[in-house]
C-alpha cells in the first residue's frame, strides 16, 4: 500500500514538474521571440590547464530574426562567420592584410553551431535533437545544455547559457570541453532591436 | 649536341642550393654563434600564437596555438579562434601522447609534422654548429645532419634555412622585436608539390630563461 502510495506520488510529482518546465519553456521561448536583433561586443575567456591566464579574444556579435548572424573575432585574430539564412561564410583575414574565404574543414562544424545558436536565440531550447535542455532558476537564471550524443560528449560536457537581467537576453554562453578547458562568451553593450542592414550579414567588411 | 650535353651538365651542376661556407677565425665563432641562437627562447616558457595558415592550393586558413615547454618535454594546444580545442598532445621521449585530436589533426602523420615544425622554430638544431662562416654575403651557422643541412643567418629578419640533399626545403623568417626571447613573428615556409606557409604572431609569453 506504501509503495503505491508512493508510487502515485512519483507520477503526479513528474507530471506536475513536466507541466512547470513545458511553461518555463513557454515562456523563455515568449520573451526571446520579441526580440528582433541584438548587436553586442563580446569578449570570450579561454581557459586551460596549460595557461596561467585565460586567453583573451574580442569581437561583435549582430543576430537579426529569424536566421541572421555575424560572428566577429578581432582580436587576436580577425574571423568573421557570415549566416544568412542556409548559406554559412567564413572568412579570414590575412597577413596580407586581405579578407580570404576560410579554406579548412571547419565550415559544417561552424555551420552546427551557428544554427544551435540561432536556435538558442529564439528560445528553441527544448527542440534540440543534439543536446537536453534543463531550466535552472538561479539567479541568474541559465540553461544548462548536455549532449544527448556520446561522440559529442567526447568533444563538448556542456553548455551554460546564462541570461541577463533582461528577460531573454544572454550574458554569457559557457562552453565546457571538459576538466580544465572551458571558453566563456561574454556579451557587452547590448543593443536590442536595432536596424541593421541584411549586408552586414552577407558580405564580410 | 655537344652544347645540349654542356646545358644538361651545367644543370645538374647547379642543383645545389647549400652554398659554400668560407669559415671565420675561431675567435668570432662564439659571438656569431649567439646571434644564430637568438631564434631559440631557452628554458620553460609558455607562449600563444595565432597561426595564419596558407595550405597546399592557396587556401587560407586561421588558428591559435598554444606551446609550453616544460622540464618533462613540450605541450602544444591547437584551437578553433572560437576556443574549440582542436588538437591537445606532449612530445615527451620522443614520443607523442595525444589528449584530444579532432578529424584530421587525429592522423598520427600530422601530428609528427607538426611537432617536427615546433622543434624547428623553438629548438636548436644540435648542440653547436658545425661550422660558421659568410657564404653569398651572409653570415652563416651551420648544422650538419645526416642527409640535412641547417643554416642560420642572424639579423632581423633572422632567417633559418633548412637542406635536405642540398636542396632547399624550408625557410625560417622570425622577425623583431624580440620579447622575452620570443620574436613578434615567424613565417615558417616549405617548398615543393605540397609546400606551405604559417604565419606564427605572438600574442603572449610567460617564463623563459637565458
Amino acid at each position: 500500500m506504501k509503495t503505491v502510495k508512493i508510487l502515485c506520488l512519483t507520477v503526479v510529482l513528474t507530471w506536475a514538474a513536466s507541466d512547470c518546465a513545458a511553461d518555463t519553456w513557454q515562456k523563455l521561448r515568449g520573451q526571446m521571440q520579441g526580440i528582433r536583433s541584438i548587436r553586442a561586443d563580446f569578449v570570450q575567456e579561454k581557459t586551460l590547464k596549460i595557461l596561467q591566464n585565460p586567453l583573451i579574444s574580442k569581437g561583435i556579435f549582430l543576430f537579426k530574426a529569424p536566421d541572421m548572424i555575424r560572428w566577429e573575432y578581432k582580436s587576436p585574430v580577425r574571423v568573421v562567420s557570415l549566416v544568412h539564412g542556409d548559406t554559412v561564410r567564413r572568412y579570414v583575414f590575412t597577413e596580407a592584410g586581405k579578407w580570404v574565404p576560410d579554406s579548412s574543414n571547419s565550415l559544417q562544424a561552424i555551420r552546427m553551431v551557428m544554427h544551435r545558436i540561432i536556435g538558442w536565440l529564439t528560445g528553441r531550447f527544448n527542440q534540440d535533437a543534439m543536446f537536453e535542455a534543463t531550466y535552472r532558476a538561479g539567479p541568474p537564471a541559465r540553461v544548462v545544455l548536455t549532449p544527448k550524443d556520446r561522440h559529442l560528449s567526447a568533444i563538448i560536457s556542456g553548455v551554460d547559457l546564462v541570461f541577463s537581467d533582461i528577460p531573454g537576453v544572454l550574458r554569457e554562453i559557457v562552453i565546457r570541453e571538459g576538466a580544465d578547458n572551458t571558453t566563456r562568451i561574454r556579451f557587452e553593450n547590448v543593443r536590442l532591436n536595432k536596424p541593421i542592414p541584411n549586408t552586414r550579414f552577407r558580405v564580410v567588411q | 649536341m655537344k652544347r645540349g650535353l654542356v646545358i644538361i651538365v651545367l644543370m645538374l651542376s647547379a642543383c645545389s642550393d647549400l652554398p659554400v661556407i668560407r669559415q671565420v677565425p675561431l675567435s668570432m665563432r662564439t659571438g656569431i654563434t649567439s646571434t644564430c641562437m637568438k631564434a631559440y627562447p631557452g628554458g620553460q616558457w609558455t607562449a600563444v600564437h595565432s597561426i595564419d595558415i596558407t595550405l597546399p592550393g592557396g587556401g587560407h586558413s586561421m588558428m591559435l596555438g598554444v606551446t609550453s615547454r616544460t622540464a618533462h618535454g613540450l605541450h602544444s594546444v591547437l584551437m578553433s579562434p572560437e576556443g574549440m580545442v582542436l588538437f591537445q598532445g606532449d612530445l615527451t621521449g620522443g614520443k607523442i601522447h595525444v589528449q584530444r585530436a579532432v578529424h584530421p589533426m587525429d592522423d598520427p602523420e600530422f601530428q609528427r609534422r607538426m611537432f617536427n615544425d615546433i622543434r624547428r622554430l623553438f629548438f636548436p638544431p644540435g648542440q653547436g654548429p658545425a661550422l660558421v662562416g659568410r657564404a653569398q654575403k651572409r653570415i652563416i651557422c651551420r648544422w650538419v645532419m645526416p642527409g640535412r643541412v641547417v643554416d642560420v643567418t642572424p639579423g632581423d629578419p633572422l632567417v633559418v634555412r633548412e637542406y635536405r640533399h642540398k636542396r632547399l626545403r624550408l625557410v625560417i623568417r622570425y622577425r623583431g622585436p624580440f620579447k622575452g626571447g620570443f620574436a613578434h613573428r615567424m613565417v615558417l615556409q616549405t617548398r615543393g608539390l605540397l609546400g606551405y606557409k604559417m604565419v606564427f604572431t605572438l600574442v603572449s609569453a610567460k617564463g623563459r630563461a637565458r
